[in-house]
């Protein structure tokens, strides 16, 4: 199982752990008050977990224990695009409101997960409309209509 | 929860057009819903904002990303709390003057606990009283705890000598006779079960903290609309409706609206930021 | 006996009719929220208060019903977290542990099952506790300050040991994580901002949902897209549904050590669930878990948590009605409908309103009984439902926990930080950290900083402080120990046996 490549992920993740570290701790050293209320101050915490992550990762990058298997460029490409899916409902709830963002994002996914598009599509709508009279007049959770309708 | 209420109220006295919408925009203590009203709503007439010292103390703290008390303009309150300062049963203090001897004479062994933050409102209504009767409020000492039933516990155990909290948070305690108030920071005596209570004012140090609810709208709305939300809120802050809502939510009477509030609020922005660079809080 | 006398006058409460159907639809109320990950009780909570006003219903009916959802959801909480790994609370974080390594396993079923008796038992040794010594516990809870609940802190972390899998140093950096997060937003000691590079949105600090439902949930959909493309079937059907004899006698002393242990700490103000769940989890790993099944699904492990978080619950009342302090969200929301219902906090409620103390503490009873006969029967639907087709349910739980991390502040923002999450989440799976321990960071790390900072604050900067108590030491003992003794125990085991 310990092939090059997967070590190598090991390495480049405590190498990022690394910098991740110094970058927080150059960020808590900032951390400047001429007020304060007792005598310990905002920066301990951050530079004590700061320094973890530089031990932490200094060791995995040096002596990597498990290796990584990475899965296949075609199922990382979906991933990828769920992650995109993901992303793009963030952006678009606000303007296309809850019930269009919801329906293509589940859509989406189940897609993705090896629904036929039809289905998948028909499922996510029946879903959104589901969900959005349970949280709306049930939760009484305010979701968003959408922008571009009301205007 | 004012919003609720006022937003029930709305409904009830036939001021509102149609449904309204209360929408919780938390989040840096109304410092996401300030920037919202400014950026995004800022010519919308029909948005409403809910506001307390909370949010004039940010401001005065500079902390809403350079937005400051211009770029809305502010409404109204209608109701309001008290600031009170308690102490433990068997306190040696029985009354604020016997307190600010003490406290003048070695600020460095009396610690104060609130429900907020450094420098939030149970901090400053410290510091202001303490500045007031001329002491230095760089060395008062204020320990923040997690709300102010914590800040109280911390006082039963004994663990700090002064409670500064709200005048509902102490009832419980006051009336199982485990905790006393020296003082309200109210203008007159409040009512209820602190009405005995002499206030700063009448102990000769002139200050109040008013725990105000109000409201403010966006900047760029019409003279007449700001005109129209005015007479709203005064309809609603003088219904018996609100008045029975406002004691359901433990709310003082206090009642101020239009330019006397944008006054008010004005000189309160510039108090807390004075007083937070007196204490080297801000540059 | 007083108290007992009182508590009985509370059933008399409790098992009026009214009050029986209020405490009943609470709970299948709060069940049915409990599920939907991440969204908690506290929206429930919230449009039923005002409902409550308006029907005017006696205050200690409207407290039935609303802590009737509370210990629904807290439950319905549970099935989402064993089935499908969405926790929503932090104490479901440790339950998912176990909890969702049984479902993997196809013992769904008995997991749903196990939360569901643990739950009952520690709110049954838990009520026992509150007849016994509610007035003598709400004097000591007072006399826990700073100084010791920081020793708290450093002996709930030592749970980080139990956590952490295989790899110390992989959960020691999870941890650290967990603790950086915590630190982002204004630091209430000195008014500054920590780590929010001027985003108004990250003043208020990382909320707990967006970032385990981007952890754990998220992840948990891009390792399932992983393993559906390599075309292996992701979750088992069901098996059995309920526990075995054995299996009861084999939790039972885990669920009872849970639930007095969950008791204690959920009567400090402040410290809650959270805290108990952790440490039960981590102490039970430490008594009974010989042969290293802790986090491969151990029944133990879904026991331990539920029965201290349970009982945590039920402690938490006596800090929340005798000083208001509310150890969580959803008890600060009861703890205004409290106020809104006329009731003042206060240590003369428990002699002044003996109805309502005791009735509420008898109902808490009822639901939990109720909590009981309604889930038992009904884990085997709920189990079913992970036969619904995979493209249809895991978008589904998806959209459903978006709703939930939306619902935090209303803004698509927190989407975008929950999907970041996500990947990070997904990447430390792959590279073998451990998640748990960030939740751990997370929680507890703003309670230690604040604690010692509070410590040091009221000592002038004299370290002794922190070890000026007899209650202060004990707890440094303890974390010493169970950081120090279980190396040494299993030093010695290794040797004698070659068995890992």
């Amino acid at each position: 199982m310990k092939d090059r490549r997967s070590e190598r992920s090991e390495r480049i993740a405590g190498v990022v752990i690394v910098v991740a570290g110094l970058a927080a701790g150059a960020e808590a050293m900032t951390f400047d008050v001429f007020f304060m209320v007792d005598p310990i101050g905002p920066k301990a915490l951050p530079l004590l977990a700061a320094a973890i992550f530089v031990l932490a990762g200094t060791i995995l990058a040096l002596r990597p224990q498990h290796g990584v298997i990475w899965p296949e460029r075609r199922i990382l490409l979906r991933m990828a695009g769920s992650v995109a899916a993901f992303l793009a409902y963030a952006g678009a709830l606000a303007p296309l409101g809850f019930f269009t963002a919801t329906t293509a994002v589940v859509g989406t996914l189940s897609t993705l997960f090896g629904a036929r598009p039809r289905y998948a599509f028909g499922a996510a709508a029946a879903l959104a409309t589901a969900m959005w009279f349970g949280f709306v007049y049930g939760l009484g959770l305010p979701l968003p209509i959408g922008d571009l309708w009301t205007r | 929860m004012t919003c609720r209420s006022v937003g029930r109220v709305l409904r009830e006295l036939d001021l509102s057009p149609g449904l309204v919408r209360t929408t919780n925009m938390p989040g840096a203590g109304g410092g996401v819903a300030y920037a919202h009203a400014v950026t995004r709503r800022a010519s919308d007439p029909n948005v409403l904002i809910a506001a307390s010292p909370g949010t004039t103390l940010l401001l005065a703290q500079n902390i809403y990303g350079g937005l400051t008390e211009d770029d809305v303009r502010w409404l109204g309150a209608i109701g309001a709390e008290y600031g009170v300062l308690a102490v433990a049963e068997d306190a040696p203090w029985s009354n604020l003057g016997e307190l600010m001897d003490d406290w003048r004479a070695d600020p460095g062994v009396i610690v104060v606990s609130g429900g907020s933050a450094a420098a939030g409102q149970d901090h400053m209504k410290v510091l202001l009283l303490v500045q007031r009767a001329g002491i230095d409020p760089r060395r008062i000492r204020y320990v923040p705890f997690d709300g102010g039933g914590e800040a109280m516990t911390a006082l039963l155990g004994g663990f700090v000598q002064i409670f500064s909290g709200e005048a509902s948070e102490v009832e419980g305690q006051v009336r199982a006779g485990r905790m006393r108030v020296l003082t309200v920071l109210a203008p007159q005596r409040l009512e209820g079960f602190l009405a005995e209570v002499p206030t700063a004012r009448e102990s000769g140090i002139d200050v109040d903290w008013i725990t105000w609810r109000g409201f403010f709208v966006p900047s760029d709305i019409s003279d007449e609309r700001y005109d129209e939300w005015v007479e709203t809120l005064r309809r609603v802050g003088q219904s018996p409706e609100w008045a029975e809502a406002r004691q359901r939510n433990r709310l003082q009477p206090f009642f101020l609206v239009g330019e006397e509030f944008d006054a008010f609020v004005r000189q309160q922005v510039l108090d807390f930021r004075t007083m937070a660079r007196e204490i080297g809080l801000s540059r | 006996m007083d108290a007992l006398s009182h508590l009985m006058g509370g059933f008399a409460v409790a098992l009026q009719p009214i009050n029986l159907g209020l405490a009943f639809v609470g709970v299948l109320v709060g069940t049915f929220v409990g599920m939907l990950p991440g969204i908690g009780p506290i929206n429930a909570i919230a449009i039923l208060i005002p409902i409550t006003f308006a029907a005017g219903i006696p205050p200690e009916s409207a407290l039935i019903l609303l802590s009737g959802i509370y210990y629904g959801s807290q439950y319905g909480n549970s099935i989402s977290t064993i089935l499908l790994n969405v926790p929503g609370t932090a104490s479901a974080v440790v339950t998912a542990l176990d909890g969702h390594e049984m479902t993997k396993q196809g013992r769904g079923g008995p997991a749903l099952a196990t939360a569901a008796i643990a739950s009952f038992f520690g709110g049954t040794i838990s009520i026992f506790g509150l007849v016994l010594f509610a007035p003598l516990l709400a004097q000591w809870a007072v006399r826990f300050g700073p100084a010791e609940y920081f020793a708290l802190m450093i002996f709930a972390f030592s749970a980080l040991s139990s956590l952490a899998g295989d790899s110390l140093l992989r959960g020691l950096a999870s941890t650290a994580l967990g603790l950086l997060l915590a630190t982002v937003g204004l630091d209430p000691n000195s008014a500054i901002p920590r780590y929010t590079f001027g985003q108004l949105k990250l003043l208020d600090g990382m909320d707990f949902v967006v970032v385990t439902i981007g952890l754990f949930a998220v992840s948990e959909v891009l390792q399932l897209l992983e393993r559906t493309g390599a075309g292996s079937a992701a979750l088992q059907g069901y098996g059995r549904v309920m526990i075995s004899a054995r299996e009861f006698a084999h939790m039972f002393w885990t669920m009872l050590r849970g639930s007095v242990l969950g008791f204690f700490v959920g009567v400090l103000p402040g410290a809650g669930g959270t805290i108990a769940s952790f440490l039960a989890y981590s102490t039970e790993q430490r008594i009974v878990d010989r042969e290293g099944t802790f986090g491969t699904g151990d029944i133990r492990g879904v026991a331990a948590p539920e029965a201290a978080n349970n009982a945590a619950a039920t402690g938490a009342m006596i800090p929340l009605l005798t000083l208001g302090v509310p150890g969580s969200g959803t008890t600060a929301v009861l703890l205004g409908a409290l106020l809104g219902l006329g009731i003042t906090p206060g240590p003369l409620l428990i002699t002044e309103e003996p109805d309502l103390f005791w009735g509420l503490a008898a109902s808490m009873y009822v639901g939990n009984v109720f909590l009981l006969l309604l889930n038992l029967p009904l884990v085997g639907v709920f189990v079913r439902a992970l036969r619904l087709p995979q493209w249809f349910l895991i978008p589904g739980v998806a959209a459903l926990s978006f709703v939930a991390v939306y619902a935090v502040n209303q803004s698509g923002f927190d989407l975008v930080l929950m999907t970041a999450f996500g990947v990070l989440g997904y990447l430390m799976r792959k590279l073998r950290f451990p998640l748990a321990p960030v939740i751990l960071g997370l929680v507890l790390g703003p309670l230690m900083e604040k604690n010692l900072r509070r410590a040091m604050a009221l000592s002038g900067g004299e370290w002794a402080v922190l070890f000026d108590s007899p209650v202060a030491i004990t707890l440094w003992i303890m974390a010493i120990a169970s950081l120090t003794i279980p190396p040494i125990l299993a030093r010695r085991g290794a040797r004698g046996s070659a068995t890992r």
